[in-house]
């Protein structure tokens, strides 16, 4: 156009791989392709909410542009009236997010571009990674089933068949038949505890929600106090009890699991995890194959999603923009294709290229019918510094096939990723037809919930270990009851129920 | 107590007006003092007691956008939220086990260690004996609970792997053991502590005279008897002193320490007062800072109180006192 660009400031915590965001190449191409100038002030990267708060104390003036999760503190920042509503922009102005927006396979997640007072402050971000939304995976030992002679087991009595076999004999053959693990975890990592894994043979473990879920009648309920909840940890128990899951599991980190999986004698027979790459660099992880989940005694099982939804929000537009239009309309087009994978995989050519048409190569996830897209050169993601994108910053929109599962596979049959999507495969979508997705609550109803939130999730996994492990006993299931009530879940049942019936009314 | 003052009489009658006031005339002769005195306390007054003009968010909801002094006034609304939550019985009764254990177990262990060495004849022994107790003082607490964790593991922990070619079975995991957990805070925090805290006795133990051990000696008095007449009762100031000291923080137990070695199934008995506000009051999806101090506010009036009535009870009883 030959117009001076137009300055613009954006607000972000910096991606330590990043090495100058002025100079970068993402930036330069959001430059070119809107004649903007774009000026970054960097918060800092711990504190933040803190710094946040801090500067809306003192009024003190925010950038044009708040590139930033702000859904913790979102009242704060509406309360000051530094963010601007966004609504018109989106009735309007809308480009790049229309064929999102319009699609009516999206409408579930419709409500969660809005806030509590029925507003839109964000434009969000989407990176579907299909792994990490099915997450919730379980690993068997192949080689020691072969050594028995057993399929993968597909039943919670197969599975407990197995297990046994896989403790009653040196199955690792060094002549010691008591330091196998027929089944164990650690309290941290990348879901590594399996109550979830075993839970979904009983009732439909839902993670997003603190388990609740729907009842007959469509209103919301909660897992945690019902019979099928006990028979899932009664399960385990008895998994405990008879020498099958480690008590190790509700105890050990990351670290101590470590040991025993690279320990050359591998004596571990199955275990939860999202991925084989917690074994590093070992060996050991090729003779662990996915296990799908397993039906329980009523033929249930589920699995537990992880959703992602668009109040991962970026890109806020505040109150001190010169030109809040140009600033939505930026935001908007950062959510166009190239410019979305752009932002993750660095610069094309040389970070990587679009796989041919005609290309003979697989996906990671070819099994679940995601074509090739994606030829990755670099992983900028494992290097400690580069300019060729912001460290995911900002708006973006990356469906299945413009995403991770799109990637050239790299034909090795034990690289974590492709080991991964093979466990996706078998836990995708198990999950009942209708289930409730996470809850919004205004202010006022989190001023009452978060402390019942707080106390009742506490008790759970208090009795949850304790009953696992038998240092309670099911005989006291009436106490542990009466205390989630005492606690008052029924009230927190009842102002979540009122906050998602507000949501269901946003759905047009 | 210069003598036109005490001349000068009968108070009331004097023209109590500025440069004539006694009390005026006595600072401003010796201005030089005063000044120096001003800065310490001005900076006191600026960094020790105006901030605590923050504690009236403890009274307020607090809204960082309407600033402490706006937010509006609540009264006793988040103290009466803490005594009445579901968890308060179990937090208090825990932070109270843990902080009187570790006093009553914690308190006495340097003494005698002081007293131990100090009674030691190779000098060189001593310091090597003092060093080795006192380094594991400088071990920050994240690093120690990780050494706990990795020397307690039931199946790679140095512990175990003795205790089963020891006894021949498993040991259990203390970590999964609710009961245990007092235990391990308060032995694993002696055995950190113990050097260091025994530092302090043993200057004092340097301080007591040495002609009344060689008076002693010529009496014939054996080294059990001299520790227990003569070192002992020289400790005992130094002592006293630091148990009201400690008293005055039993409501404060370490929240790092008691985060990091808490897992589900101890819970029960590892939730402190401290680790509740953090997981209500700070971590929870909404931050609440006027009940994080509100507990703090609640937590300080009872350490006062007690280092208040400790010092009392110690003025009349052992004539020692902090005041």
């Amino acid at each position: 156009m030959g117009d001076e660009p137009v300055k613009i400031s954006i607000g972000l915590v910096k991606n330590d791989s990043v090495e100058d965001y002025e100079t970068n190449t993402y930036t330069k191409r959001i430059e070119e392709m809107a004649n903007v100038d774009l000026e970054f002030v960097l918060f800092p990267s711990v504190e933040t909410q803190t710094k946040f708060s801090a500067m809306l104390a003192a009024r003190e003036p925010f950038p044009e542009i708040i590139d930033r999760d702000l859904s913790g503190s979102l009242y704060q920042f509406i309360d000051a009236g530094v963010l601007l509503p966004l609504d018109d922009y989106y009735e309007n102005l809308t480009y790049y997010m229309r064929p999102f927006l319009d699609d009516p396979e999206n409408a579930s997640v419709m409500p969660y571009l809005y806030s509590p007072n029925g507003h839109i402050y964000s434009i969000p971000f989407i990176n579907k990674v299909i792994g990490n939304e099915w997450s919730s995976r379980a690993w068997i030992n192949q080689e020691w089933l072969d050594k028995l002679g057993l399929p993968i087991p597909a039943t919670t009595e197969e599975y407990l068949s197995t297990l046994r076999a896989f403790r009653d004999n040196d199955m690792n053959g060094n002549g010691d038949t008591t330091d196998e693990y027929p089944l164990i975890g650690s309290t941290n990592g990348w879901n590594n505890l399996p109550y979830n894994f075993l839970m979904g043979s009983f009732i439909f473990p839902n993670v997003n929600t603190d388990y609740m879920l729907f009842d007959e009648d469509g209103k919301l309920d909660i897992a945690i106090n019902k019979p099928e909840w006990k028979a899932g940890l009664q399960y385990m128990n008895q998994l405990v009890s008879e020498g099958l899951l480690s008590p190790l599991t509700f105890t050990q980190d990351q670290t101590a699991l470590r040991v025993l999986l690279k320990d050359e004698s591998h004596p571990i027979g199955s275990m939860v995890a999202a991925s084989m790459s917690i074994y590093q660099e070992s060996d050991n992880k090729k003779a662990m194959v996915p296990m799908a989940p397993l039906s329980g005694p009523e033929g249930v099982a589920y699995t537990t999603p992880y959703i992602v939804l668009p109040n991962a929000a970026r890109w806020y537009v505040t109150s001190y923009a010169q030109n809040p239009e140009l600033c939505f309309r930026i935001g908007d087009m950062m959510w166009e294709p190239q410019l979305s994978v752009e932002s993750r995989f660095g610069k094309q050519g040389e970070d990587w290229d679009l796989a041919e048409e005609s290309t003979t190569e697989k996906s990671l996830y070819w099994n679940m019918g995601i074509p090739p897209y994606i030829v990755r050169h670099i992983d900028l993601w494992t290097v400690s510094l580069q300019n060729h994108h912001w460290g995911d910053l900002g708006p973006a929109w990356r469906p299945y096939e413009r995403s991770d599962p799109s990637l050239v596979w790299n034909g090795d049959e034990y690289d974590y990723l492709y080991t991964t999507a093979l466990a996706v495969a078998g836990v995708y979508q198990k999950t009942p037809e209708k289930y409730p997705l996470p809850i919004i609550l205004s202010e006022e109803e989190n001023d009452i919930a978060a402390d019942i939130k707080v106390t009742v999730n506490g008790l759970r996994d208090e009795w949850r270990a304790g009953l696992v492990t038998g240092t309670y006993s099911f005989d006291d299931w009436d106490i542990y009851v009466q205390e989630l009530e005492n606690a008052g879940l029924a009230e927190w049942m009842e102002i979540s129920q009122t906050a998602y019936d507000r949501m269901q009314t946003l759905i047009d | 107590m210069s003598p036109s003052v005490t001349a000068s009489g009968k108070p009331g009658k004097a023209v109590n007006t500025g440069f004539t006031h006694p009390l005026m005339r006595r600072i401003l002769s010796r201005w030089q003092l005063y000044l120096f005195l001003a800065l310490p306390l001005t900076y006191i007054l600026l960094f020790a007691y105006y901030p605590m003009s923050g504690l009236q968010i403890a009274f307020k909801k607090f809204s960082p956008r309407l600033g402490i002094w706006g937010s509006p006034w609540v009264g006793f609304g988040n103290f009466t939220k803490f005594f009445s939550s579901y968890m308060f019985s179990r937090v208090l009764g825990n932070t109270l086990t843990i902080s009187l254990y570790s006093l009553v177990a914690g308190f006495p262990t340097p003494i005698l260690l002081a007293l131990m060495l100090n009674s030691m004849l190779n000098q060189r022994y001593k310091r090597f004996i003092q060093t080795i107790t006192y380094i594991p003082h400088f071990i920050s607490v994240v690093v120690m609970v990780g050494i706990l964790l990795q020397m307690l593991n039931p199946r790679i922990g140095v512990a175990a792997i003795g205790f089963r070619k020891l006894f021949g079975r498993e040991m259990t995991d203390l970590f999964a053991q609710p009961n245990a957990f007092a235990n391990l805070y308060v032995w694993s925090g002696i055995w950190q502590g113990i050097g260091w805290g025994s530092i302090i006795y043993i200057a004092a133990l340097s301080s007591i005279d040495p002609e009344l051990h060689e008076a002693a000696q010529i009496d014939g008095a054996s080294r059990v008897g001299r520790i227990w007449h003569i070192d002992l009762p020289g400790l005992m100031p130094t002592a006293i002193i630091l148990l009201i000291l400690n008293t005055g923080s039993i409501m404060n137990v370490g929240f790092e320490k008691v985060f990091l070695m808490m897992n589900d199934l101890n819970v029960r008995s590892s939730e402190v007062i401290s680790t509740y506000v953090y997981k209500v009051g700070l971590a929870a999806n909404r931050v609440d800072y006027s009940f994080a101090t509100a507990i703090g506010v609640f937590n300080s009036v009872v350490n006062f109180l007690l280092i208040v009535s400790v010092n009392a009870i110690s003025r009349r009883v052992s004539e020692t006192s902090l005041w």
